[in-house]
């Protein structure tokens, strides 16, 4: 069982979150709190697994809450709960600097979003369940000269939890995801999050970034992430982010479609593309490009995916080499990429 | 109730709660700035833009978040709070209570003139930016905004044409495949637009014969950031962009490097951590102020009355088992009892306790109605509340609205002066208007107080005369009392024009028939040319009240604590008679005695009387004897019956009999 408690100055809120949480029954919410002082006592009191934390509170808010439970005995996981706005991006970034687990956006439009309440038994399950790898390979300088892409959008977060915590060992390609988030900071704060689960070091995309091997990327949004080949001083071939302002595509930005195309045709046949949860069509024109350069396509099963539009999307062009159960694709990308010349 | 059911009720009562608290701190700052009010506005406003993104209310979610922006930078001190846009503002808020009235009624919640409104107040936000408070002439990132778009400021700058950039590419002196690199950056830009012109011409770069330096001019919707970076393969040595080129080309033969630094994301997002005022102060900020902190929950009011009526039976069955218990000699239920007893008290008052309700709930609303109205009268008032937290059952709270909203705007609009009368006679221009709630002993009293003109005694007598209420002989010798008395007569006015505002044909007989029904007195002093003050007292609650049991002509009757001033025993010899009326002396007194035999027969054996009140007046009724004191409670009659002179309703105590209720207005005032 695991034991949450709810924090958040909003009734209405505090009682979505639980009603959320009560349908599993493997969650039981063993209380709530109106600010961040109460929290902090509820948290000694009842000494819950995970807390979900609201940031504007009144007294005190959840950053400060992140702040004093880290002196505190008890050290359960903090899930975050963001406002959709640029100002909460910026706060959830610095809440995972302080060391928040992770973070969900609240929920919008209720009554037409389905799987939302999904998501967050998902999340909280997986602050649970998936370790936290204390021990990373290092970044290797070396230039990538194969590329792992994957894409995703709504229900996608805590998919990437699960493929990036089951990779064993560093692999020698880049990984960029393309994760759908409203801009200002929010992927930021998903790449802390990622870079403590995963065996690799994860980071937000920097306009410029020479990727390189055995380090895996989340396309900064606001931008599309393109990848551009170059080629170094020294003359080894590789590829470069670069990220552009042009118009979202698929109502996105970045757009799967973007990073794929452009990733496809810097590194041709050593290119793997797979597709997790997302709503919408973004992805099925990327994939089919890298089909198209010879590189390997693949996507997650419907049963493990919140929302299987953007892997449809795909599938629908007849580009899709192969469709996988979540928890084996890091094997087979791992084979894959290690089965690749280059 | 559906889940979506049961959100929306919850939604529209916080909603309304948050609501509450933007009006009421906007009013705080209008009296200048306040950070906790900033603060709390910008709370609120963020609290209600994201539930109603979570209940898909899109209308008010951008209603909301428009407000909240604005807060951001009022917040930050990049805005500074102004009349209008206070006025804005509070017209925004005024959108929101429309559109929860509409969900409520399980409307849309959408808004007519949603457009306009967001654009006047994102004017503001925008108003506000361009003429830049303090960022003084240097380009910074926009995250000043509150929008923390990432796009570079210089962007909007070198962009000559929409979409459209020139760019001047320099490659090392020492570069020695300037073909390759060259060739690369332009199948790079290739990638982010379309390269419009370019000189030298492409085959001469890819032939390398060249001295090294690309002009171009590329259509590209990608941005400069991107540009830049495309461009910067290695070996080059800058990139530039517009109407740097010229400038930058001297430097460059300078030996200078003149190389623009790419302005990264991260440097912007750091570059806004560290300097907004606004967002260090969202962290450091700690709430001090303990009394707006809510505790509660809530529950449907029905679901209370439900209850409360459950306990009243409870009450009343317990009276019964009592005496049966008593009647059959039964020891151990007696004792039973006697616990159950004072269980049911306990939840009894438990009960009433959670039926109370803090006046502020009422109070709050009326800053804004004093503030709307001393605009409209260009008068200025300050209008301060007190005792906010005195708490009053919910029944009476609900009738309590209208009568206090009625005397408020009866205090600005004919207590308080308008400001250069008011200076004249040597008082400050600005009036003041207090409203004051306190409790003493078991009543709640509010007063109402202005230090305006006062009540002119002149005026509303000669009112009165022409009305015809009273005669000019009864004008002179009324005593001040009386005679303000007379204003609450039906249908009396005194204002001179007719206003929109109190002088709407009804008139403060209005105020006391509502003081009435909640079992209340209101009274009125006034000292001309000082000011007006109304009191009003009020039981703390209806359903529960002390009652003296007596008899009279053998027949149990109740009256209200509240109305009973004495008892006294009655000999025969006080009695008086004026003209038909009897009347007993009663220390210097002489009050008017009342038998009531149509209601309970004649009786033989009146021995005591029992002195009552309502509002000043007093009366005096003979009963047969008194049975003791009790707190009962009391139940309307049923509509069946109607009403009923006299009687305000019934009660049942212990051992079940019916008890007529004495309903003493009624009775003072029919006499």
């Amino acid at each position: 069982m695991i034991r949450v408690l709810v924090v958040d100055d909003s009734l209405f809120m505090r009682t979505i979150i639980t009603d959320m949480l009560r349908k599993d029954p493997e969650i039981e919410v063993v209380g709530v709190a109106t600010n961040g002082e109460d929290g902090l006592m509820k948290i000694n009191e009842l000494k819950p697994d995970v807390v979900t934390l609201d940031i504007e509170m009144p007294k005190m808010d959840g950053i400060e809450v992140l702040k004093r439970k880290a002196t505190m005995e008890h050290q359960p996981k903090t899930l975050m709960l963001s406002s959709l706005t640029s100002q909460g991006a910026l706060m959830t970034k610095k809440a995972m600097a302080y060391g928040a687990d992770d973070f969900m956006l609240k929920p919008k439009d209720l009554a037409r979003t389905r799987g939302i309440s999904q998501e967050l038994i998902t999340k909280v399950k997986n602050l649970v369940n998936i370790a936290y790898v204390s021990r990373k390979t290092d970044p290797s300088a070396e230039i990538a000269n194969k590329i792992v892409l994957i894409g995703s959008s709504a229900g996608g977060p805590p998919m990437l939890d699960v493929l990036l915590s089951s990779f064993t060992t560093s692999l020698p390609a880049a990984i960029m995801i393309t994760q759908h988030m409203p801009e200002g900071g929010f992927t930021a704060a998903l790449a802390a999050r990622l870079n403590r689960l995963s065996p690799m070091p994860v980071k937000e995309t920097e306009n410029g970034d020479v990727l390189s091997s055995g380090q895996v990327y989340v396309s900064m949004a606001g931008y599309h992430t393109v990848i551009s080949s170059m080629i170094s001083p020294s003359g080894v071939k590789g590829g470069r982010v670069i990220h552009s302002r042009a118009p979202p595509e698929h109502s996105v930005r970045p757009a799967a479609d973007k990073t794929f195309s452009s990733a496809a045709s810097a590194f041709g046949p050593l290119t793997v593309s797979t597709i997790l949860s997302g709503m919408g069509s973004d992805g099925g024109e990327g994939t089919l490009a890298v089909k198209q350069h010879g590189g390997t396509t693949m996507v997650c099963r419907e049963s493990d995916c919140l929302v299987y539009g953007m892997a449809r999307s795909a599938l629908k062009l007849n580009c899709v080499d192969s469709v996988l159960p979540l928890r084996s694709m890091a094997g087979e990308i791992t084979r894959v990429v290690k089965s690749m010349g280059g | 109730m559906s889940e979506m059911d049961a959100y929306r009720a919850l939604y529209i009562a916080e909603s309304r709660e948050n609501h509450e608290t933007i009006v009421k701190n906007l009013l705080v700052l209008e009296n200048g700035p306040d950070e906790a009010a900033i603060a709390e506005i910008f709370r609120s406003a963020h609290s209600l833009k994201g539930m109603s993104a979570t209940m898909g209310f899109k209308h008010m979610e951008r209603v909301c978040h428009a407000m909240e922006d604005v807060f951001q930078l009022i917040r930050s001190g990049q805005l500074e709070v102004h009349q209008d846009l206070v006025d804005l503002l509070l017209a925004a808020s005024d959108d929101i209570e429309l559109m929860l009235d509409d969900i409520e009624s399980d409307g849309p919640g959408t808004l007519d003139h949603l457009e306009e409104r967001v654009q006047a107040l994102l004017d503001w936000k925008a108003g506000q930016n361009t003429t830049g408070g303090k960022n003084s002439g240097s380009p910074q990132p926009e995250n000043i905004a509150g929008d923390f778009s990432t796009q570079n400021v210089g962007e909007a700058l070198l962009e000559e044409e929409e979409g459209q950039y020139q760019m001047l590419i320099r490659l090392r002196d020492d570069c020695d495949s300037r073909n390759l690199r060259g060739m690369l950056l332009l199948q790079n830009l290739d990638q982010f637009g379309t390269i419009i012109q370019c000189i030298p011409e492409r085959a001469i770069v890819e032939d390398g014969v060249f001295d090294g330096t690309i002009r171009l001019v590329i259509r590209s919707d990608a941005g400069i950031d991107a540009l830049k970076t495309a461009a910067s393969v290695s070996d080059v040595k800058e990139v530039l962009f517009g109407h740097d080129i010229n400038l930058s080309a001297e430097k460059a033969a300078t030996g200078s490097t003149g190389v623009i630094k790419p302005l990264t994301l991260p440097d912007i997002m750091g570059a806004g951590m560290d300097h907004s005022p606004g967002i260090s102060k969202l962290v450091k900020e700690e709430r001090v102020d303990k009394s707006r902190e809510v505790k509660n929950i809530r529950v449907d009011i029905t679901r209370l009355d439900q209850m409360m009526n459950l306990i009243e039976d409870l009450v009343i069955n317990r009276g019964r088992l009592a005496q049966i218990a008593r009647k059959f000699q039964i020891k151990e239920l007696d004792e039973t009892l006697n616990m159950v007893g004072r269980s049911v008290s306990d939840l009894q008052n438990l009960m009433m306790n959670i039926r109370m309700i803090p006046l502020s709930h009422i109070f709050n609303r009326f800053p804004r109605t004093v503030r709307d109205l001393a605009h409209k009268e260009e008068k200025e008032v300050e209008f301060t509340i007190e005792g906010g937290d005195t708490e009053l059952d919910r029944s009476i709270m609900d009738g309590l609205n209208d009568p206090l909203l009625h005397l408020i705007r009866n205090g600005v609009d004919h207590g308080i002066e308008k400001p250069e009368i008011r200076m004249k006679s040597g008082k400050p221009g600005k009036g003041k208007l207090n409203l004051i709630a306190s409790r003493d002993r078991d009543n709640v009293v509010i007063v109402i107080e202005d230090d305006g003109a006062g009540i002119n005694r002149e005026k509303v007598a000669k009112k009165a005369i022409e009305r015809g209420l009273i005669t000019e002989l009864q004008a002179v010798e009324m005593t001040d009392e009386a005679v303000y008395d007379l204003l609450f007569l039906p249908g009396f006015s005194t204002a001179e024009k007719i206003t929109d505002v109190s002088g709407r044909g009804v008139g403060l007989d209005v105020v006391r028939t509502a003081i009435d029904n909640l079992k209340g007195t209101i009274k009125v002093e006034s000292s001309p040319g000082k000011g007006s003050r109304f009191e009003l007292v009020l039981p703390p609650t209806m359903a529960i009240v002390n009652v003296i049991m007596v008899r009279i002509n053998g027949r149990r009757c109740a009256i209200p604590v509240n109305n009973v001033v004495e008892v006294a025993g009655l000999s025969v010899s006080k009695i008086h008679h004026i003209g038909t009326q009897e009347a007993i002396m009663m220390r210097d007194e002489v009050i008017p005695l009342d038998r009531l035999d149509d209601m309970f027969g004649k009786s033989d054996q009146t021995e005591i009387l029992v002195v009552l009140q309502h509002q000043n007046k007093k009366r005096t009724i003979a009963v047969d004897m008194i049975e003791g004191q009790q707190e009962v409670v009391i139940k309307p009659l049923s509509s069946m019956i109607g009403g009923c002179r006299g009687i305000s309703g019934i009660t049942i105590p212990g051992d079940g009999e019916v008890v007529p209720v004495l309903d003493v207005n009624a009775i003072v005032k029919e006499s």
